[in-house]
């Protein structure tokens, strides 16, 4: 800010303090040669008639002489001073004006480039304000709604834009479960997946998130980012078929294998030599864990893709495990293993999928038997824990085996993973186990956690909420 | 002696059937679609039908209406032998009238034949 630029204003000021001040010295000066002359006039001629007249000139002088000091100093400078201030104020002032004609400049500048920035975003943008009214709908999501008037002329509310919104069961979704109201009803950012239905009846898979936008910690609004996901849909619906196919068209080999070896090895087709017993055994083994394998990639991709049904029914836990450790009954016994079993007597029927459940319970207890060592112990506990927040179920399988060493137990519940101790003592098992059984359990609202140390055995326990609300 | 319709596509399975429900004690019939399971039907009446999904020609869930919707037939007990066991067909064949439905892959073939022993011993009460 430049505060000695002259302006119009200030020059005309400038001139008539300019032309008062000479004027005055002009007076002094004046007065002063009257004064001069009107002493040494009086000097020469005493008392005359001419000298009354030339007394009132004196004082006349006089005056003048005496009053031009305090006109100076009484009305000049602060004129000159309220001149000079007048000046800078107007200097600033126009500056002032200038850096703000400036920044609103460079304020819409800058409004442009962002506004132009939403727009080009690939996916479709909508922001509300706090009310709810729509203010910005960029490009995409103008041609998704295929709303193309100003948003800003009236007040349009996000949920009456033309285009109807249905869940994956192709039923209306209900507004509250929509991620924008969440946005501004509950501050959260919550992501949902939906279809619109357009005024041209066209239907479009949606993915969005919408989250609350914040200014001083109040919700000033909301934006919703939503793409279109029907090729993905597409993709996605083509792998599970795909998947779907492949592990029934694996299972029908399968199946022969088995029950032709089953057959053989129980004599139906003559008497086994103890050798030909023992490579039929092999067979028939490979083939379980191959089903085994089929079985589970089934159950992971379905979880995957949300597909997997969960049909919970009242289940007696207690019973169900019993049954499967009499299931594992063989291979118990094959390693000289001892079961201990606390399953609490009051435990009531949990609302769970009993199949999901069983398939915790063989997992837990098939990896107890098999990295136990000979003459081991297994124990499994079923308890009942009640506190502020509801009552759940509590289980445990406890083994004294090979345990998992401390640089692998983050990565357990990866797919496919396998701790080294267990690679080298035996190639079998999938590492697909923990990380099903997991998915299980939290699609169940449970949690699952384990402890342990190589060598000294493991600890797994699983939690089930006992008023499941699914 | 009690009969079994054996419904399967695959020859294999089929024979494995044939094989282990003979010596079973069991007369065993094999049809190797829908339709000719239908066709069968015609000439015998078995005690039990073991009863595949995926089939050409007819599949299991057509073949299973038409079973439970002849007078002469429908009260044959079906037992739905599958690779397929997911919820929506186990439902599925539940509510057209199979009495039981088993995954071949998760079941021992003692275990299918004791199945069907335990089912027709029941009928016999």
């Amino acid at each position: 800010m430049d505060i000695n630029t002259p302006n119009k204003e200030s020059m005309i000021h400038k001139e008539v303090y300019d032309k008062v001040l000479p004027y005055l010295l002009f007076v002094f000066i004046v007065s002063s040669i009257l004064i001069f002359e009107t002493i040494s006039s009086t000097v020469l001629s005493f008392i005359t008639f001419k000298t009354i007249n030339r007394i009132y000139i004196f004082q006349g002088l006089l005056n003048v002489f005496f009053i031009s000091p305090f006109l100076y100093v009484f009305m000049l400078r602060p004129l000159k001073k309220q001149l000079q201030e007048n000046r800078l104020s107007a200097l600033s002032f126009q500056s002032a004006i200038a850096s703000y004609i400036s920044s609103m400049k460079n304020i819409e500048e800058e409004k442009a480039r962002y506004h132009a920035l939403l727009n080009s975003i690939g996916d479709g943008v909508i922001a509300t304000d706090h009310e709810g009214n729509v203010i910005f709908l960029n490009a995409t999501a103008k041609k998704t709604y295929q709303y193309h008037n100003d948003v800003t002329q009236k007040a349009l509310k996000w949920y009456d834009l033309p285009v109807s919104i249905i869940d994956e069961q192709d039923k209306e979704l209900s507004i509250k479960k929509h991620p924008l109201y969440s946005a501004l009803h509950k501050r959260s950012t919550t992501s949902a997946a939906f279809s619109y239905v357009r005024n041209d009846k066209t239907k479009i898979a949606i993915s969005a998130i919408a989250s609350p936008v914040l200014y001083n910690n109040i919700t000033d609004g909301a934006i919703m980012v939503f793409k279109d996901v029907s090729k993905e849909k597409e993709i996605d619906r083509m792998k599970t078929e795909f998947i779907a196919l492949a592990s029934h068209q694996l299972r029908t080999p399968l199946s022969a294998i088995k029950w032709f070896s089953e057959m053989l090895k129980n004599g139906d087709a003559g008497v086994l030599q103890k050798q030909q017993k023992e490579f039929i055994v092999n067979i028939y083994d490979s083939c379980e864990r191959m089903i085994d394998l089929v079985n589970t990639l089934l159950n992971i991709s379905r979880l995957e893709s949300g597909k997997l049904v969960i049909d919970p029914k009242p289940t007696n836990l207690a019973l169900l495990i019993e049954e499967i450790i009499k299931e594992l009954h063989p291979k118990i016994k094959e390693k000289r293993l001892k079961i201990i079993t606390s399953l609490h007597k009051d435990i009531p029927l949990i609302s769970i999928d009993p199949n999901l459940m069983r398939q915790v319970y063989v997992n837990l207890l098939t990896n107890a038997i098999k990295y136990s060592h000979q003459n081991g112990e297994i124990i499994v506990i079923l308890s009942k824990k009640v506190d502020q927040n509801g009552s759940e179920i509590v289980s445990q399988v406890t083994d004294s085996g090979l345990g998992i060493p401390k640089k692998d137990q983050k990565r357990v519940f990866e797919r496919f993973f396998r701790a080294d101790n267990v690679v080298k003592l035996e190639t079998e098992g999938t590492g697909l186990g923990l990380y099903l059984i997991k998915k299980i359990i939290e699609v169940s609202n449970g949690n699952i956690w384990f402890e342990s140390e190589e060598n000294n055995g493991t600890s797994f326990w699983f939690s089930l909420p006992l008023n499941n609300e699914i | 002696m009690l009969s079994v319709l054996v419904v399967e596509d695959d020859t294999l399975l089929a024979s494995a059937y044939k094989i282990k429900l003979t010596h079973s004690g069991y007369k065993v019939h094999i049809a190797n679609d829908g339709q000719m399971a239908i066709d069968s039907l015609q000439k015998i009446k078995p005690d039990v039908i073991l009863l595949d999904i995926r089939m050409p020609v007819k599949d299991g869930y057509q073949t299973l209406k038409e079973i439970k919707e002849s007078e002469v037939y429908k009260d044959i007990p079906v037992i739905i032998s599958s690779n397929s066991g997911t919820k929506e067909n186990i439902d599925r064949c539940l509510e057209l009238g199979a009495v039981d439905y088993i995954v071949k892959s998760d079941i021992s073939i003692d275990g299918l034949v004791e199945k069907i022993n335990n089912l027709l011993k029941k009928d016999k009460r």
